[in-house]
């Protein structure tokens, strides 16, 4: 009899086009048979697929081990199917709150894939744990005199100087009522992001933060440099009333 | 001539099919070639070669995979249907990739990691697993011969043509049957002990789920290896020496609850707060010092404390 079907005709598939398998990947397949597609796209975009669907990534998690996947397929193995929370890959134990996710340019609000096959809620991904930023590299040239004043007050290390004086002056203010003025001017900190201060807490206003550090941790610097100026003045101003009054 | 059928591509059991089918068209293996079924994608015919430097060498051997319906993170059954003296024929073989052990299946693995490992079990000492057979090597070799003369019959007709299309890709790819039979010795290695499960078995539906045993089955080495290694010698030595070391599946620690974690990170404040405490306390110090020094100071002048006091 003539004519295949559309699975046996293996050699004229062979090696598809990249371009064609790009672009089924990318937005919604305009093929609809399995022939069209080309899987030559693989060895190029597979970094980013997901193991478990073998398809790009939606909602991306990264384990400890370093392997991806979608977080609906992970969510969906280490709590439906699997007999131990371990990587679908390695066998390594997973722990859902050392995931990590990979947020890239697109919008994540959207859920093009409805878990509603499974019958299972899956709730939101985890979400990063953000490190504090990095110190600024002029820190010490900035205040020359700070350091005495600092390491005679036993303060923290200087890697955490620049979040632990805006908690350091709240503690000053709670312990002197002539420093009240310093906890009312904390609030101005947090005109530049929420948590500006703090190592931890995700902000969104922050994606791509680190592209235009130097720029704005100027404004910061300044607004530490006032803090401490006035902070020393008082403290002086103190121990100077100290030395009168005796 | 064949109309084009449209899948449920809603169904993520069907997307992840389709992507394999895709991605073997796209990469095909020497030694292994693997088809669904047009009306029904859950149904799979296969077929490999028998594996190098083994009595089963040259031989083409077919055989049936189904997928359930929640593939991948459910383990496929497989069926022999051409005789080879290793594996029984029509009927479900038990490995710790099949729907045996699904305690042992990995999401990740696919149709290819799995006809790549069962291309490796084939020299392996079958142990009295369920499913197999303990031939002798001459006899294995006269099995294998026969294999490649005509495949098997097995189905409705248009699996059947399947069958025969994938037979006709085989003999084009199959090497020339050695004429010596080689020297393997493969009693070292022991595959899965499956006798517990004879009873436990359903040989139902599409989607037949076995029980979970407790039995310690030898596991599968990783997807990762299996999936980058296309030629079966490279795959089988491969897969050898990850059987001959006994590897023990650590034990599952259970996961931190979200009360835990979020302690964790509060703990994290306290801290810097406790740091920052210290340096007010050691202010405080350096002021009541100053306070104090002014006070001896103070006690010098003999007269003017007492007449204070």
């Amino acid at each position: 009899m003539s004519g295949g079907n559309a699975w046996s005709p293996l050699p004229s598939h062979g090696f598809g086009s990249e371009s064609s398998g790009m672009a089924n990947r990318a937005g919604e397949p305009v093929a609809r048979t399995n022939s069209d597609g080309g899987g030559g796209g693989s060895k190029d975009s597979g970094s980013f697929e997901c193991n478990i669907c073998l398809d790009l990534a939606q909602d991306p998690v990264v384990t400890l081990c370093g392997h991806l996947f979608c977080w609906p397929c992970l969510y969906e193995w280490l709590h439906v199917h699997a007999h131990s929370q371990e990587c679908p890959v390695c066998k390594a134990v997973v722990e859902e709150g050392k995931l990590v996710p990979l947020y890239g340019r697109g919008g994540s609000s959207a859920v093009p894939r409805a878990r509603s096959v499974a019958g299972v809620e899956i709730p939101s991904r985890p979400t990063g744990q953000r490190p504090s930023t990095a110190p600024q590299p002029d820190h010490n040239n900035h205040y020359p005199h700070q350091n005495p004043w600092f390491n005679g007050a036993g303060a923290p290390p200087v890697a955490n100087g620049r979040w632990g004086s805006y908690t350091f002056s709240a503690a000053i203010g709670g312990l002197f009522p002539l420093l009240s003025f310093q906890v009312h001017g904390f609030p101005q900190a947090t005109a530049y992001g929420p948590a500006a201060g703090f190592p931890y807490g995700y902000g969104h206003s922050f994606h791509g933060w680190h592209g235009h550090g130097f720029p704005r941790q100027a404004p910061q610097g300044q607004q530490v440099d006032a803090y401490l100026k006035v902070l020393l003045l008082a403290v002086g101003v103190l121990v100077i009333a100290s030395l009168i009054a005796f | 001539m064949a109309a084009t059928i449209q899948y449920n591509r809603s169904n993520p059991a069907v997307k992840r099919i389709l992507q394999e089918v895709k991605e073997m068209q796209s990469n095909p293996s020497p030694d292994f070639m693997s088809l669904p079924l047009e009306e029904d994608i859950f149904e799979w015919q296969f077929a490999i070669l028998g594996p190098r430097d083994s009595e089963f060498e040259g031989g083409i051997y077919h055989g049936r995979i189904q997928l359930p319906s929640d593939y991948p993170f459910k383990p496929p059954s497989f069926m022999l249907l051409t005789p080879s003296g290793r594996f029984e024929i029509q009927k479900k073989i038990c490995l710790s990739i099949s729907n045996y052990h699904p305690e042992h299946w990995q999401p990740s693995w696919s149709v290819r990691t799995a006809l790549v490992a069962l291309i490796a079990f084939m020299p392996t000492n079958p142990g009295g697993a369920l499913g197999s057979l303990d031939y002798k090597p001459e006899d294995r070799r006269a099995l294998a011969i026969k294999s490649r003369e005509v495949p098997p019959k097995f189905g409705s007709p248009q699996r059947q043509k399947l069958i025969d299309e994938i037979h006709e890709q085989m003999l084009s790819k199959a090497p020339p049957i050695p004429q010596t039979l080689p020297n393997v010795p493969n009693e070292e290695l022991a595959p899965d002990s499956c006798d517990e499960h004879a009873d436990k078995v359903d040989e139902g539906g599409n989607t037949s789920k076995s029980m979970s045993g407790s039995s310690s089955g030898h596991p599968v080495p990783e997807a990762e290896s299996l999936a980058a290694e296309n030629t079966g010698e490279a795959s089988a030595v491969e897969v050898a020496n990850h059987q001959v070391p006994e590897a023990s599946r650590r034990e599952s620690i259970p996961r931190v609850p979200s009360s835990l974690q979020n302690a964790a990170i509060a703990t994290q404040k306290p801290k810097h707060d406790r740091l920052l405490t210290l340096a007010a306390l050691g202010l405080t110090l350096a002021i009541m010092a100053l306070v104090i020094k002014k006070f001896l100071k103070i006690n010098g002048l003999g007269g003017f404390i007492e007449g204070k006091f």
